[in-house]
């Protein structure tokens, strides 16, 4: 029996003593992992102990009541005697799940797999690069002079890659065989093109070239090798593995039964292209203009997967890795914007739409009008989102939970083409009950407890438990073609959701960041799992991957879930479907459940905590000048983006509709900032006593605004621009050097055609970039007050409570570029002395006072009203 | 043709975003994108002369105090919004006038207060009476409207390009008047 379930075990007993939550929750956590690799957890008595030793944990950890320690030491102990009665049974992979291509889903699970994505990533061409210089004026018309242009263009690519498969088959007797293969191929290949052209006066131009070319390509042997029967030891990552790492060497706990085997495949690619153009014009041998630009990319991937066979049959395949790309462009032309031009398609989406074959179309995003500066918005994130560097981690999995990508195309298509008659309605008519949740808040339910009657349920009409639920949703239509969802009743589009196969990835991530406009997060789970644990009581393979699908929704939804909803009943909810699965022998997804669940529940964020420093007092009293204003602007833009990222989605959902500031907590924080800053900055200004100090102040914080500018931080930049903008101090008189140096940016302010130089100036940012939030709340608020909620009674069938989803299509799309701006970072280190310099923004006056000093400095020619 | 920016003011929650829209586009339409540039613009025609309102609704910012100032400083009409629901939203407002004044430097200032959500009597907190007597002591024009119901919408924006006219006028006439003597 493995000593790490002892050692978990003492662990947790130890840290019960310091009524740490987190430290609790997390040993368990622990405790569960060592549980789930060395024992039988279909034993119903181990259940049982796990399932009573949580129930008294989560009512600690979650709901802090008072628990009886002895009653968690009891179980503890109760689990030590039981786990080495039942270790993990040799016989539990003796029915093992196949798993089948699903006839409904798109997704084709022999795509799904690491070749295909080397192969895609092998296809990815680096675009030449060609900047373009400016032409070099030759003003001269010197009649003997002779010019030279001399154009040069070196390339390199180098490529290199590893791939390692190691194949793994364990005999009845229990020896396993290895074979290892490893293949190694470099490819390397440069180029050099010089041009160089010569041009007289009297003569024509002739143009010479140069092209030199170098190819290497090297592929080593197969270095191949086979033993018998050596035991190895996996998991590297394990924390206990120190300790243990003396013990039972040899204990291989892992034994499959007869004719299992386990193919594990790793892949190291990483290639490095790098280009260089320059140019030359020479005129008489002395230099007339030379400009030089290059370009490097780089990427690396490192993947692995692993199969599990038995027999010939794929019965499981996992994978994960990491991919890495950065591009750095160097030039001598600064505002060089062509530069950027991405390759059409990045691998992150091969990797994330296995078999997803849509090319886009980038031209297509700047069609249409509708929500247009979001879709324009979104389509330039991603543009930047190819430049510079980005890290992405991956898995993929027959579980069916992997992360997506969205095809803008389908979304500014869909904003544009909303008219009526190219509605496709649904076959089949259904009306929503009328949704009782206004008046009657949803309760939790124990799960555990909760039973289902399959035949029961049955009978009743329950959408939520429909195999398919397109035939009572309404689509847009093209040529015949079913193209997105436009509306349907609640359930309808909930269900529709679990539907990867059917629905698309684009509905799916709008419907996770919309559905709170339609249904509360307790409500929509607990109709999730009960879509769950009906479908997996059938075991045919359709409703187990329909089961599977409901899962990976919930686990999305808790992943996003808000700190404001976590409370009593959605934790109780979701802890007692924890017990249920672990009842019902599905030990992993309860694990999964619960890790999520975990990771969300963090403390809330304390925004005076993070804005006050542990420095001692300065000996002198610092001022402004103290610091560069570029680093005061890297500084303010570390607070924004540390708040900005701690925003959520629903916040500003929830927002739009009802203005609750504890609901929208971390909205309401960000918000705050932008007023403090702003009248903080007004405060230093104003309180100065000279004419030649508030200009001198002024100034400053004019050059901070610049780099903000320049850094995308549009949130300080407003809101200091808010301050020298604001009346008291604009009706003073200043300086013409303010004055001119202020002109790039009054503009920005103006709010006639609704923002439409800010929008300009945030379309055209590149990330990472903080926007200014107060436009965004503005047009989600006008987003909800101008399309209703549900499509109106007479253009469907006289049927209530159709829900409008082309509302929440354009909520979704001002939302995905808050959600895409946010996986963007500076890389900024705080700095603690300016930290404290600016003592939380504490030292500002309020609007009155700010008011009564600009008067004292300009007495007001308005006549009193008194 | 003439036009004006008029600026909606008010606390959160009092329906400025609704009555925007009302105006904005009186038939059903399918869609509302704010984020097109004449979103906001509307022609309107008040006693025969026709012109054009460019609105900026606050809705969504009342957050940013720090704003406001920008916003009163952009218009030339103010429609302040408070709901007859609610007492809060009523007294959020009292000082707005002074605050507008303060801002454009005049006491000549075109501004219309407006209590929403008459649709809702049962629930009334602010009697007409009060809204009267404010708008009295603000020297304005006052109305009760439901945006909800779309009742009394045009004719608050109608009400508001009056006063703007009428403002123009009179200081046009004192200008004159001024340089004569």
């Amino acid at each position: 029996m493995s000593k790490e379930i002892d050692i978990s075990i003492r662990y947790l007993d130890n840290v019960l003593s310091s009524n740490n939550a987190n430290l609790i929750l997390n040993s368990t956590a622990a405790l569960l992992e060592s549980i789930s690799k060395h024992c039988d957890t279909t034993n119903y008595e181990l259940k049982r102990c796990i399932i009573s030793l949580l129930r008294i944990i989560d009512k600690k950890c979650f709901f802090n009541e008072n628990v009886d320690l002895n009653q968690i030491k009891y179980s503890l102990k109760e689990l030590g005697s039981l786990c080495p009665k039942h270790p993990k049974s040799t016989q539990s992979y003796a029915t093992p799940k196949i798993i089948e291509v699903d006839s409904d889903s798109e997704a084709n699970p022999e795509e799904e797999n690491i070749d295909n994505l080397l192969n895609q990533l092998n296809l990815k061409k680096v675009p030449c690069f060609s900047p373009s210089f400016p032409a070099i004026d030759d003003e001269s018309d010197d009649e003997n002079g002779v010019t030279t242009k001399q154009k040069e263009e070196e390339r390199a690519e180098q490529h290199g890659q590893k791939v390692c498969e190691e194949e793994v088959v364990k005999l009845p007797d229990g020896r396993e065989i290895r074979m290892k293969k490893t293949k190694t191929v470099n490819v390397k290949q440069t180029t050099k093109h010089v041009t160089i052209s010569t041009k007289s006066a009297n003569m024509p131009e002739v143009s010479r070239q140069f092209m030199n070319t170098k190819r290497g390509f090297d592929e080593d042997e197969e270095s191949e090798d086979t033993n018998f029967g050596s035991p190895l030891r996996t998991d590297p990552f394990e924390r206990f593995k120190l300790m243990l790492q003396d013990k039972e060497e040899s204990s291989d706990s892992d034994a499959s039964n007869p004719g299992s085997s386990s193919k594990t495949k790793t892949i190291e690619r990483n290639s490095e292209v790098s280009q260089k153009v320059s140019e030359k014009k020479e005129r008489d041998g002395k230099l007339l203009a030379e400009h030089e630009a290059s370009k490097l990319d780089k990427s690396n991937l490192f993947a692995k997967q692993i199969d599990t066979f038995q027999g010939n049959t794929l019965i499981d395949r996992k994978g994960e890795g990491s991919y890495e790309e950065s591009t750095l462009i160097k030039s001598d032309q600064p505002q060089q914007s062509q530069v950027a031009t991405p390759p059409r398609m990045h691998v992150v989406e091969y990797m994330m739409m296995f078999g997803d074959d849509n090319k886009n179309n980038e031209n297509e995003y700047l069609k249409g009008t509708t929500i247009s500066s979001y879709v324009r918005l979104n389509s330039n994130l991603r543009t930047h989102e190819e430049q510079f560097r980005k890290k992405i981690q991956f898995e993929f999995s027959t579980a069916g939970t992997s992360s997506t990508t969205i095809d803008l195309d389908n979304l500014s298509d869909l904003l544009n083409q909303t008219d009526f008659n190219c509605l496709r309605p649904p076959q089949k008519w259904l009306e929503d009950v009328p949704h009782s949740s206004n008046n009657q808040q949803p309760k939790a339910i124990d799960w555990q407890r909760e039973s289902i009657d399959k035949h029961r349920i049955h009978k009743e009409k329950d959408l939520l438990l429909e195999d398919d639920a397109r035939e009572y949703i309404i689509f847009r239509e093209k040529n015949g073609k079913a193209l997105e969802v436009r509306g349907g009743p609640r359930d309808a589009l909930i269900v529709y959701a679990t539907q990867p196969g059917h629905s698309t990835l684009l509905y799916q991530e709008a419907f996770l960041i919309t559905f709170r406009t339609f249904i509360n997060v307790l409500e929509l789970v607990n109709k999730l799992i009960k879509r769950f644990i009906y479908m997996s009581m059938s075991t045919d393979a359709q409703s187990e991957s329909k089961a599977r699908h409901t899962f990976s929704v919930i686990v999305r939804i808790i992943d996003e879930v808000t700190h404001y909803e976590l409370d009593r009943d959605l934790i109780t909810s979701i802890t007692s479907f924890v017990y249920r699965l672990i009842h019902e022998g599905n030990f992993t997804f309860s694990r999964i459940l619960r890790t999520r669940l975990l990771e969300r529940l963090r403390e809330p964020f304390d925004v005076e905590q993070f804005l006050s420093t542990n420095l001692a007092k300065p000996k002198k009293p610092q001022d402004l000048f103290d610091f560069k204003s570029a680093d005061i602007a890297c500084q303010l833009t570390f607070i924004d983006s540390q708040l900005y990222h701690k925003i959520e989605s629903a916040e500003l959902l929830w927002w739009s509709q009802e203005q609750n500031e504890n609901r929208s907590r971390n909205l309401v924080n960000f918000t705050e900032q932008f007023n403090k800053l702003s009248f903080w900055v007004r405060t230093q200004i104003i309180i100065q006593s000279s004419q030649k100090d508030r200009e001198r102040y002024m100034m400053k914080f004019i050059k901070v605004m610049k780099h903000l500018r320049e850094m995308c931080n549009f949130n300080s930049y407003l809101a200091i621009l808010s301050a020298i903008m604001s009346t008291p101090l604009a009706r003073l008189e200043w300086d013409k050097k303010i004055k001119d140096a202020l002109k790039d940016h009054t503009g920005i302010m103006d709010t006639a055609q609704s923002y439409k130089n800010y929008r300009a100036l945030l379309q055209t940012a590149k990330p990472p970039c903080v926007p200014y939030i107060g436009i965004i709340l503005q047009d989600l608020t006008f987003v909800h007050a101008g399309n209703p909620d549900t499509i109106p009674a007479d253009r469907c069938n006289n049927k209530k409570n159709i829900l409008n989803y082309l509302k929440r299509w354009n909520q979704f799309a001002i939302l995905d570029s808050i959600r895409k701006l946010k996986k963007w970072n500076y890389d900024i280190k705080r700095n603690d002395i300016i930290i404290q310099f600016f003592n939380g923004f504490q030292n500002r006056i309020d609007e009155e006072k700010t008011w009564e000093l600009s008067h004292l400095i300009k007495p007001s020619n308005r006549k009193s009203k008194a | 043709m003439r036009e004006f920016k008029v600026v909606v003011l008010g606390s959160g929650g009092v329906g400025k975003s609704a009555l925007t829209v009302q105006f904005v586009s009186s038939t059903f339409i399918e869609k509302y994108d704010p984020t097109i540039e004449d979103f906001y613009r509307k022609e309107i025609e008040v006693d025969g002369q026709p012109s054009v309102l460019e609105i900026l609704d606050t809705a969504g910012t009342e957050q940013f105090s720090s704003m406001r100032d920008l916003y009163i400083k952009n218009g030339q009409g103010f429609v302040v919004v408070y709901s007859i629901t609610s007492q809060q939203t009523f007294h959020d407002i009292r000082n707005m006038k002074e605050q507008i004044v303060r801002v454009k430097g005049t006491e000549n200032v075109p501004i219309l207060l407006v209590g929403n959500k008459c649709d809702l009597s049962h629930q009334r907190q602010v009697r007409t009476e009060e809204g009267l007597a404010l708008a009295e002591s603000w020297s304005c024009p006052f109305t009760e409207c439901s945006a909800k119901n779309n009742q009394n919408v045009n004719v608050t924006f109608a009400e508001i390009v009056r006063e703007m006219n009428y403002v123009q006028n009179r200081s046009r006439q004192s200008k004159s008047c001024c340089s004569i003597q």
